[in-house]
């Protein structure tokens, strides 16, 4: 059953003509191998960048659900404690973001995208420092700026559902 | 990418070697040096084949249910490798017990473990060889008892189509035949798998019922090997059921088997499709106990050509008057990140929890029901998700008015059938900002699972329930207690409209214009309000507007004017907030700006505004 192609026996061929076409052939099919292992890869595909994109911003959305969330709704230490933790992985997923390729099909789509959530990851530190230093008036106004990021709509445009939004959870 | 993917580990099938030929001459040389450069070549492109797992690589050791089921090579390594394209993957299907060996040793350079047997889990926790405080629980799927399609020696579809203890019973006492010729086989993997220490457990039961099977032997099998008991023949050390098993607990082999229990050492699938050859053995007539997952991929002919039609399920979906309830055969999977720190483990920490992460993930659990959907399996698709709990909510509110409190509330359910409830655990009340979810409120289960949570919406936008990662101990009876990790769960978000407030506390009609001054609610967070003064002639349609005012951070009352012409006018003040509120409007007011030497006057009219929530 399985296994079943370490099992399978390769016959030896017989002859020297035999033995040097099997040479070549093996040859010919290194150079081919090399070639699209490597070598000659093309760039990737709009769905491979989706899939990677979605996963890097699920994983994202995963650590953050993995943060005690504030203690207490609207005291301002406990926000920022809670974004100290969040913060990094912002970054994190906006580093990872903007590493990914861009495919020439739609890149202004993603170009944009990525420049939404740069800025998104931006106000998100900005957020951190308002609550840290107890600037509830910095921290509505960092606030009302994520409220309007278009990271979100931009990412639905491109295909990035994962990234357009904290989805519910398979039931 | 290298996709590479070993099916069978130290529970392969066995086969018989192949004779192998000298080669001769100068074809011989040639090919054999054809042989080694492909090899080195080979080796050169395929990290994967290397023993430790590398920055770029990852491998996974585990139960054979998830390799010889297909789910692995075909929804879970796809899947995973598509998103994570910088690991070259790899998976080892074996034992779960043989899984767990290696993972703590290092052997085979695992970073990942899934595993179904928490009698073995729970030691390997215990160990220090996690580097969670436990696994996490991934899916489960359900285990069948699989028998001739034609006979049935054992009369399992009439007493134990629902009582897996009862056809093992029944299986016994037909392969016992009162000490003569076996009328049955019941073919297990032997060692520690994940199917074979449930098996134990069961036979376990067996030795338990007010009238176990006449003349069958139930050794007890050590905690180490996953307790339980199993099967002995008589003659062994062993006189009554329930003794330890000879050798401190160990699993009897060869001779001490009794006649009618065959071990075979195999993975999951080729252990089913022995049982479907039932070939060698005194009787006809195999049962087999299994994993649906692999069954359904067998059965249904998935596998490439590999059948097993001379099987067919016979036990399945206890009933919850069976001993061990409706649960008995719920197969629970765990994932686990290997320990890096731990001597030996050569474990890529990154990739490792990329690969959780992503098992966990609703991208893959919402697959799951997707894979062998489609078979005539009544069961429906055997792989379930539960990675995370499951969230109810009611009570978020379409719209509210600013500064109001809202009551949501609901249940958090163990997606583990048969599992405790979730009680004591947070809860929270997000709204999505920026992609994000920032808390807004939260509550604490109670002993069913309840929630109650009462928080005040900041913002229009988008809002949900949500749990963190949860820590659950499962079973407080074994020993250590099995615990495993649940992951964050969520509602969809819910849009809430949360409108301001904006009142007209005096309207002054003056030469030349008017002058309105008023409330807002709530008071302005920052620097984005703004109050617009719009106006329309007594009789005639449509409001322009004539002044505007932003109010800082702050502020809560306000002042605004506008150029009127002499004459009666009704104006309104609408209070904005992009991003933060819906826009809202004051009720209107009938004022007259007079002419010159004109004395003014201003008169109220109370209508109601439906525009309101």
């Amino acid at each position: 059953m399985r296994g079943s192609a370490t099992d399978r026996v390769v016959t030896p061929r017989r002859g020297v003509r035999g033995a040097i076409a099997v040479s070549l052939a093996v040859g010919w099919l290194t150079v081919c191998g090399l070639a699209v292992a490597g070598c000659g890869a093309s760039a990737p595909a709009k769905r491979d960048v989706i899939a990677r994109g979605n996963a890097i911003c699920l994983s994202a959305l995963r650590a953050v659900r993995s943060q005690p969330p504030p203690s207490a709704a609207g005291s301002l230490p406990a926000l920022a404690d809670y974004l100290k933790r969040v913060v990094p992985i912002v970054d994190k997923e906006v580093a990872a973001v903007r590493a990914l390729p861009r495919p020439a099909h739609d890149r202004a789509l993603l170009d944009r995208y990525v420049s939404a959530l740069t800025a998104t990851g931006a106000e998100y530190r900005t957020l951190a420092a308002a609550a840290a230093r107890g600037d509830r008036s910095a921290v509505a106004q960092a606030l009302a700026a994520l409220r309007a990021s278009t990271a979100a709509p931009a990412a639905a445009r491109y295909g990035l559902s994962d990234c357009a939004g904290s989805g519910a959870t398979v039931t | 990418m290298i996709g590479e993917l070993f099916l069978n580990g130290h529970h392969a099938p066995r086969r018989g070697p192949h004779p192998q030929r000298p080669q001769r001459g100068l074809a011989a040389s040639v090919a054999a040096l054809a042989t080694v450069t492909l090899l080195a070549l080979a080796l050169a492109l395929a990290p994967a084949l290397t023993r430790a797992d590398m920055p770029s690589s990852l491998t996974v050791v585990g139960t054979s249910d998830v390799s010889d089921s297909g789910l692995m090579q075909n929804l879970i390594q796809p899947m995973f490798s598509a998103a994570y394209p910088q690991f070259t993957f790899k998976y080892t299907g074996t034992a779960s017990g043989t899984a767990i060996s290696n993972a703590e040793t290092g052997a085979g350079g695992p970073s990942v473990l899934i595993v179904h047997a928490a009698t073995l889990e729970n030691q390997f926790v215990a160990g220090g060889f996690s580097d969670e405080p436990f696994g996490r629980a991934i899916f489960i799927n359900d285990f069948v008892l699989a028998g001739p399609s034609g006979s049935d020696p054992a009369g399992v579809t009439a007493n134990g189509a629902h009582d897996v203890v009862q056809a093992f019973a029944g299986i016994a006492t037909a392969g016992n035949n009162g000490g003569g010729s076996p009328q049955d086989e019941f073919v297990s993997r032997g060692g520690t798998p994940g199917t074979t220490t449930q098996e134990h457990k069961i036979w376990a039961q067996v030795a338990a019922l007010p009238s176990p099977p006449a003349g069958v032997l139930l050794c007890a099998v050590s905690a180490a090997n996953g307790g339980g008991d199993t099967p002995i023949a008589a003659g062994n050390g062993v006189t009554a059921s329930g003794q330890p098993c000879p050798n401190g607990g160990a699993l009897p082999t060869g001779s001490a088997l009794p006649k009618w229990y065959v071990v075979t050492g195999l993975t999951q699938g080729p252990n089913v499709v022995a049982a479907n050859a039932c070939a060698g053995y005194p009787s006809s007539a195999c049962y087999v106990f299994t994993d649906r997952g692999t069954y359904d991929y067998l059965a249904s002919g998935s596998d490439g050509g590999v059948s097993i039609p001379n099987l067919r399920i016979v036990t399945r979906d206890d009933s919850a008057t069976a001993p061990g309830g409706a649960d008995e055969l719920i197969n629970y999977f765990h994932a686990y990140i290997i320990k890096p720190t731990v001597a030996g483990e050569t474990v890529n920490l990154t990739a490792a929890q990329d690969f959780v992460n992503f098992l966990t993930s609703p991208t893959l659990q919402s697959k799951l029901k997707t894979y062998l959907a489609s078979t005539s399996d009544p069961g429906g698709p055997p792989f379930v998700a539960d990675a995370s709990p499951i969230i109810t909510a009611s009570g978020i509110p379409a719209g509210v008015l600013a500064g109001k409190t809202v009551t949501v509330t609901g249940t958090v359910t163990n997606a583990e059938p048969g599992y405790p409830v979730l009680t004591g655990k947070t809860v929270s009340v997000d709204e999505v900002v920026g992609g994000l979810p920032v808390a807004v409120g939260s509550g604490t289960t109670g002993a069913s699972g309840n929630y109650t949570i009462t928080y005040t919406p900041p913002a229009s936008g988008q809002y949900q329930v949500s749990t963190g990662l949860i820590t659950q101990i499962e079973n407080s009876t074994l020993n250590p207690p099995f615990g495993d990790l649940l992951s964050p769960a969520s509602t969809a978000p819910t849009a809430t409209a949360v409108h301001g407030v904006v009142s007209v506390t005096r309207a002054t009609g003056e030469r030349g214009g008017v002058t309105v001054a008023g409330a807002v609610g709530p008071v302005a967070p920052d620097g984005h309000d703004q109050v617009v003064l719009s106006v329309r002639r007594q009789g005639a349609a449509g409001y322009r507007k004539i002044g505007a005012a932003h109010l800082v951070a702050g502020q809560g009352v306000y002042a605004v004017n506008g150029n009127l012409a002499a004459g009666r006018w009704r104006l309104r003040v609408t209070l904005s907030d992009p991003g933060q509120l819906e826009q809202a409007n004051s009720r209107i007011v009938t004022v007259t700006v007079p002419t010159a030497k004109q004395s003014h006057s201003v008169r109220f009219t109370r209508i109601t505004d439906r525009s309101r929530c």
